[in-house]
Formats: structure tokens, sequence, C-alpha cells
């Protein structure tokens, strides 16, 4: 999609037509769903919150004050996240929120990461637990500070910093065993 | 931090396998796909706004173009000088045969020399005295001039020192503001009239001339009409008497009434709005922007202005603005609660109660379609200055200001940092101070009230929307067409 067909397209969504908006749904579900998956506790509430997401999506586009496409994907994106948090954050962290201790932080090798598939990785970081999962994503994978991630899921910036770390802990036995497996299968 | 690294370059734009079509299914049976109408309201408002500033503009700039370009160019003058040698009263005949130049000449006999500028000399002696245009000053000169149009009824005007009037209580004044009129001027080869007896003419000179034009423009309360222009004059001869031209005396200047410096105004505007939320948590803001959106607003303002001079004053009051927000919102949230509950709780439904009771704290999922308006409200103390100024007879002033809030209250709903419906009422929710830029046109009604229409801007940041929010401020941007009423005291 060039420029203009990226101006055009977006203005297409603007005026509401149906045509433009099944061209997104379309063609970008696929990386929506990544992001609704991050943050939903299954794939079946990644699909429900990626559904109420595309629905704010048609009714705000107005807001989207942007000709590029590359930011107007990004504003979505903040909105599935957005939709898909929504739902499960207040109830999963009131109960971790007291229970954690910080923790030292620890530097995984890329002998490790890097056996993996970004598809493999990713289907890796889904089997964290939820909270770990939310603030991994958060943190690795959009880029946000601990403090914005306390902000947004109105926990404790410490909280958010040594949940990480168990998660990035957590993760790393996960990839181990992963690894495990993936050579005893080899053998 | 080369793992946290490795993660964003690689799995930010990641994608998963998913059933497009069915969640196009899925999706397109939500949503109404009519074409999305325009918000009928604010885009006439808009229009109707923009079309009075122009039409403003347009009486503005056809005023000032009016007076600058005086098309009078039928007017073939003939004018006579009549003069008396032997009298104090010098009356000279000036016939003009040939229209085309910028200089009218014509032969003068000696009572005016040759090369005697009559225009030069009525200029001097019309405003070389400030009290020349009052009624009471009467005192005679020695020369009559008589003008005589053949379009319209031949004026007789009669100079003296002080005065040069007209019979039906108009003057004569020189074309100062025609273009051309400088240059006319300073082609003049005669920069002296001196009379036999030196009393009636005051000798004058190319830059007291100029002092002269400058001393008419700076008598404000007169009002220059011009009726000729220079470009239909004849080259016949020196005296450029077209260049004189009438004028009126203002009603301040008849009436001579004390003015009070105190105006009191109502202003009542509606327009539109525009709200901005940020924050550190940008994801935060974005759910915020998607579910708010201001809608029109109005307001009311009662302005004491006290007049420091012609043109400026300086003003405070009262101010009230009302703004309408629209909250729409389709989702669902956990809630925790204490209390008597049961297995499964349906609060957007009903209460399913035949299931066994136990008391303690309960979580339930609700879901929720909103679509709720909002209503914000804000009173503020105005400081304002004021310019104002006038294109001929048309009134203008520019108003800018600040604002002081005083009270602010909010009422409707929003979602708070947990993704969760709450009532703004809740929040504890501030505004600092509001800039206003305002234009106003104006039109005297009678002798103490003007009305107003203007178009106002007013900026509202650092709206503070907080303790059990995340810390996220507003931005307004309010847009307004106003009118009003003024009164003096």
């Amino acid at each position: 999609m060039n420029k203009q067909e990226e101006i055009q397209f977006i203005k297409r969504l603007r005026n509401g037509e149906r045509d433009a908006f099944k061209h997104l749904v379309l063609s970008f579900s696929s990386l929506f769903f990544t992001k609704a998956k991050l943050y939903s506790r299954n794939k079946q509430d990644a699909e429900d919150s990626l559904q109420d997401a595309y629905v704010t999506i048609y009714q705000k586009i107005d807001q989207f004050h942007g000709n590029e496409l590359g930011k107007l994907l990004a504003w979505c994106q903040k909105i599935v996240i957005n939709t898909s948090l929504s739902k499960y954050r207040k109830k999963y962290y009131s109960h971790e929120r007291d229970e954690l201790t910080p923790q030292t932080d620890i530097e995984i090798s890329p002998e490790v990461y890097g056996q993996f598939e970004q598809a493999e990785l990713l289907s890796i970081i889904q089997l964290l637990p939820e909270g770990y999962r939310q603030i991994f994503s958060l943190f690795a994978i959009e880029g946000y500070s601990h403090k914005e991630i306390a902000e947004k899921l109105n926990i404790k910036s410490n909280t958010s910093r040594s949940q990480y770390i168990r998660a990035k802990s957590k993760l790393n036995v996960l990839m181990s065993e992963h690894s495990q497996i993936t050579l005893s299968h080899g053998i | 931090m080369e793992f946290e690294k490795y993660i964003k370059e690689n799995l930010s734009e990641q994608r998963s396998e998913i059933d497009a079509s069915k969640m196009w299914g899925d999706v397109s049976s939500r949503i109404d796909f009519k074409e999305k109408k325009r918000r009928g309201f604010l885009y006439w408002l808009t229009s109707i706004s923009f079309l009075s500033v122009v039409i403003i503009l347009l009486l503005m700039f056809t005023d000032i173009f009016n007076f600058s370009s005086p098309s009078i160019t039928d007017h073939r003058l003939q004018t006579q000088i009549a003069k008396n040698d032997n009298s104090p009263n010098t009356q000279t005949k000036i016939n003009v045969s040939d229209v085309g130049d910028n200089v009218f000449k014509t032969k003068s006999n000696n009572s005016l020399s040759s090369t005697s500028d009559l225009k030069t000399t009525a200029t001097k002696t019309l405003f070389n005295n400030k009290n020349l245009i009052t009624d009471s000053n009467t005192q005679k000169v020695s020369k009559n001039i008589s003008l005589s149009e053949p379009v319209a009824e031949h004026p007789k005007i009669n100079i003296n020192q002080n005065k040069l009037l007209l019979k039906n209580n108009t003057y004569y004044s020189p074309l100062t503001s025609l273009p051309n009129a400088s240059n006319v001027i300073k082609k003049d080869r005669v920069t002296s009239i001196i009379n036999k007896d030196k009393k009636d003419f005051i000798s004058t000179s190319k830059s007291q001339i100029k002092d002269t034009n400058t001393s008419a423009r700076n008598l404000e309360l007169i009002k220059f009409i011009p009726t000729s222009s220079i470009k239909n004059l004849s080259h016949l001869r020196d005296i450029m008497l077209p260049d004189l031209v009438p004028f009126t005396i203002s009603e301040k200047l008849k009436t001579d009434k004390k003015v009070s410096p105190f105006y009191l105004s109502i202003y009542s505007g509606i327009g539109i709005s525009k709200k901005d939320l940020t924050s550190q948590d940008t994801i935060y803001a974005a759910l915020r922007n998607s579910t708010e959106s201001a809608l029109e607003h109005f307001n009311i303002t009662a302005d004491l202005q006290y007049r420091l001079d012609k043109n400026w004053s300086i003003g405070t009051g009262i101010d009230y603005l009302s703004l309408t927000e629209k909250f729409e919102w389709t989702g669902s949230y956990q809630e925790t609660k204490n209390g008597m509950y049961i297995d499964t709780i349906f609060y957007s439904t009903q209460i399913d109660s035949t299931v066994s009771f136990s008391s303690g704290t309960y979580t339930a999922t609700i879901k929720r379609n909103m679509k709720k308006y909002n209503r914000y409200q804000f009173i503020n103390i105005p400081i304002s200055l004021q310019y104002h100024f006038k294109v001929n007879e048309h009134g203008f002033n520019i108003q800018p200001g600040v604002l002081f809030n005083i009270a602010y209250k909010a009422k409707g709903d929003y979602l708070n940092n947990v993704g969760a419906p709450a009532l703004l009422d809740d929040a504890k929710t501030s505004a600092s101070m509001q800039f206003q830029m305002s234009l106003n046109y104006e039109r005297e009604i009678g002798d103490d009230w003007k009305w107003n229409i203007g178009t106002a801007l007013r900026w509202a940041p650092h709206t503070r929307l907080g303790n059990n929010a995340a810390a996220i401020e507003s931005s307004y941007l309010f847009y307004n067409l106003r009118v009003g009423l003024t009164r003096r005291f």
C-alpha cells in the first residue's frame, strides 16, 4: 500500500465504509490477535477482547488524526491492549500485589532464547501465568517503564519490577524445559 | 538487557494465527455500517461562525476600499471664485472646461497670486486653528469662495479664518486621504498666498501643508466625506479647489457630552469544543480519548469594563461555561464486592437467587454497553484587556483575557485506571486557568447601548482529573460564536 493508498484507506475508514473496515479486520487481525492473547487469560478471551476492540475502533476512528498506516496500526493496537487489560487486571493484581518480594534480575543467555523461532518464543511466553505475562509483555514487548506499568495496572512500581523479574525467571525455566523437550524429541 | 532488546525487536510485530473471516463475521454483525453522518449541529455552527467572520471582514474591507478610492468620476466641477479687491471679501471665478488630469488648473485674478494655490491657502486657513469648526467662532475673513457643480446644487462657501461653511451645514476640508493628494501638493509651485492686506491668508509651505494634513487627520472627531476625485480634475488651474471636500462634524463634537468610562457587557455564546487527554500512561490516555468526546458548550459572561482611553479598556466580571461530553464504551470488567452472594451474578441483567447464599467477597464480571452524556461546569473570573477600533462607522474590539477558575464541577461517567466505569462525581477535579481571545463587532444603539457579535477561542490547559484516577490531564479548546449587549453608565 503506497502513501496515497494509505491516505485513501484511512479516509474510507473514517467515512465508515464497510469494505475498508473489512480490509482492516482481514489484513491485521493476526497482528492484533497477538496483542490480545498476551493480555488475555486464554484464546477465547483474546478473541472476545479483539471483537470488542474492533467495535471501539469503528466507533472512535474519527479521533485518529494521522494519515499513516503505521500510526493507525499502533493506535489500534493500543485499543486492543487496553480492551484486553481492562477485563482482568484489577482482579488479578488485587491478589498478587502483597505477596511479592524483590528479587535479583537474571540475564538470560542468547544461547537459550536464540534457539527458538519467534512463534515458538511467543508460545512459551503465552505459558507464563497471566500476571507475569502481562507485565513481561508490557515491559519487554511494548517498552513501558515499570513506573508506567504501575500507573496503568494500579500497582506499585516495585511490584511491577519484582513481577517482571519473576516472569523472566519463570520464562527462563520454561525455555529450558522446552529446549530439553525439543532435544529429547530430536534424539 | 540483550534479552529484552531481542524480544522487542522480534516479537512486537509478530502475528498469530486466527480465523480472520470468522472474526469479520462476528464483528460485522455487531456494527451498523451506515455511512457516518456529520454532526449536523456542530457542522452548521462552525459554518455560521465562519460566515459571520467573513461577512464582518468583507464589511470592513469594503468600507476601507470605498474610503480610499472615491468614485465621483462624473463630477465636472465648475468652480467660481469671486473676488472683491476693495473689500475684505475677495472672490475669484474659476471656469473649468477640461477634465482629466490630477491638477485642476484655472486662472485666478490678482487677489490671489497667479501662482497661488487656493487649496494650500484654504488648507492652512482651515486647519491652522483647532477651533475652526466650532459654531461659536464666526469671525469673518476677507475672502469668499463660491463653488458650483453642474451635477448638484451649486454650493456657496465662505472661507473665514476659522471656518469653511456650506449652506447645508457641511464643511470643506482638504482631500487629505486621496492617494495622489500629496503628490499634487508637492507639484505645486506656490507655497504661499499673500493677500493684499496680508490678513486673510497665512503664508505656508510644503512642509506646513503636510503638517496641516497631519493635523487634519488628528482631528479625530471629523468625518471626511470625499465628493470628488482628483483624476477628474482639470489641469487648467493652479488652485485645486476640488481638493476641498465636504465633511461633517460628528455627534460627539456637536453634543460635547461627558462620557462615562464604565461599561457593562453581557455576552452569551455557543460553540464547539475539543478535548485532549494526556498522561504518562499513554494506553490509559488512549482509552479515555477513545471513550470520551467533547460536544457543544454554552457560556455566559458578565463583564464590567473601564475605558482607559479612546482605544483601550480593562475589564473583569464573572463567566460561566457548561460543556457536554459524550461517554461511549462497550466492554466488561471485574468488580469485587463484599456481601451476600450466590454462585453466579449477572450484573447487567438480573441476580439469580436460586442457588445457595453465602457471605464474603465475590467477584462479578459485568458487561456494559454505555452511552452517556457528561456535563462539566466552570465558573471563572475573567480579566481582560480590550482594544477598540473603528473602521468608518463600524466598531470592533479585540479582547485577550485570562480566566481564573473558582469553581469546577463534573458529573457523569468515565473509565478509571483499571478500565472500569466510575462516576466523575467521585473524582477530585480541578481546573486552574483558561486563556481567551475574542474578536467582536459592535454597533451603537442610541447613546448608551451597543450590541455585539463576535467569536471567541478559549484554551483551558491542565484540567486535572485525579485522586482515584491515574494522573491524567485534559486540555480543552472552545470555539464559539457569541452575541451580547453593552451598556454605558
